[in-house]
């Protein structure tokens, strides 16, 4: 006779007991539906980021061969752009695994109490821990400041393109303000990029 | 929620218990992914053993420095990209072989699914 849900204490810890099958948490939804589009945006970063080396080792190609503004500032706007990029595609592709691992602890669960249910007893599931809040926490803050530290090192990129593109000598930039609010943003932007 | 959006998965097959047979190709192609970045890595790894020494002679002359400083910026700038684009490679690998995982899972569920009522039912299951 089916029982109404309701919860019991067991040696592995506090289990759900439901009539019928669980489905999947609203966690592990998320995860099926976000793990391919994450896996795509990933690739597509560090493509984008690889072809931004590439333009970036032209430009110092051309400083090599004799220093102008228009080169130095092109070298100093691409080096930025190209390490936010390389991180956030980077971030994007840990992200889909993490989805993944969710999606196959859904599938545990699901598939779990589909055999159950298979063979007429009553559903019994974990309760969600809390390690697996942690690591949504957790996961969501990585990206939220992975996003920010791209965004930071698009500032820089844009400042140092304005400090260099006004310069007349090698190692001495156009506006110094410019410069030195790129290279401010730089040191904490960079940072959080790794810590992300 | 409806039941059909809660239902529908990439990582869920529809195929049948039998393909539970066939070889995943998941598993091949991940191992391979996870491999070629790895290799990938390698070659990069001695290619900056090789910058390091045009580093160590940057103290001659100046023309030749800004020669030599040029050659160290251009390699510089493609291989930090193409490394971590080699790490991504294998973390692609990773997330191929999880996806195959989570398949041959769901495989297994409905494998179980289908013959453990049958085992029940002949008292095969204590």
């Amino acid at each position: 006779m089916a029982t109404a849900t309701h919860g019991i204490q067991t040696k592995y810890g506090p289990v759900i007991v439901r009539p019928a099958g669980t489905g999947q948490t609203l966690i592990h939804t998320v995860a099926n539906w976000l793990w391919l589009p994450m896996l795509v945006m990933g690739a597509m970063g560090v493509a984008v980021a690889i072809g931004l080396g590439i333009a970036q080792a032209d430009a110092a190609k051309d400083l090599g061969a004799g220093f102008s503004a228009d080169r130095k500032a092109d070298f100093e706007t691409l080096k930025p752009l190209t390490s936010g990029t390389l991180f956030l595609g980077e971030a994007f592709i840990l992200s889909s695994i993490s989805f993944l691992l969710a999606t196959i602890l859904g599938a545990l669960r699901w598939g779990g109490g589909e055999v159950q249910e298979s063979v007429a007893g009553p559903v019994k599931t974990l309760k969600m821990p809390s390690s697996a809040w942690a690591f949504l926490v957790l996961m969501m803050m990585g990206v939220m400041a992975e996003v920010v530290a791209f965004g930071s090192l698009v500032y820089v990129a844009m400042q140092a393109h304005d400090a260099w593109i006004g310069a007349t000598a090698a190692g001495a930039p156009g506006s110094i303000a410019e410069f030195n609010r790129a290279v401010t943003w730089a040191t904490w932007a960079n940072p959080l990029r790794e810590v992300a | 929620m409806s039941p059909k959006l809660a239902t529908f998965s990439l990582t869920r097959p529809t195929a049948s218990v039998a393909a539970y047979v066939a070889e995943p190709w998941q598993f091949r192609v991940g191992i391979a992914m996870a491999t070629g970045g790895a290799m990938l890595l390698m070659a990069l790894f001695v290619l900056t053993i090789v910058i390091a020494g045009w580093v160590s002679d940057l103290n001659g002359s100046e023309a030749g420095n800004v020669s030599l400083l040029g050659r160290v910026n251009t390699y510089e700038a493609w291989l930090l990209p193409v490394a971590v684009g080699a790490i991504a490679l294998a973390k692609f690998g990773i997330a191929v072989i999880l996806y195959g995982i989570v398949r041959r899972l769901w495989l297994r569920v409905a494998a179980v699914k289908e013959s453990l009522p049958a085992l029940v039912g002949r008292g095969g299951v204590k």
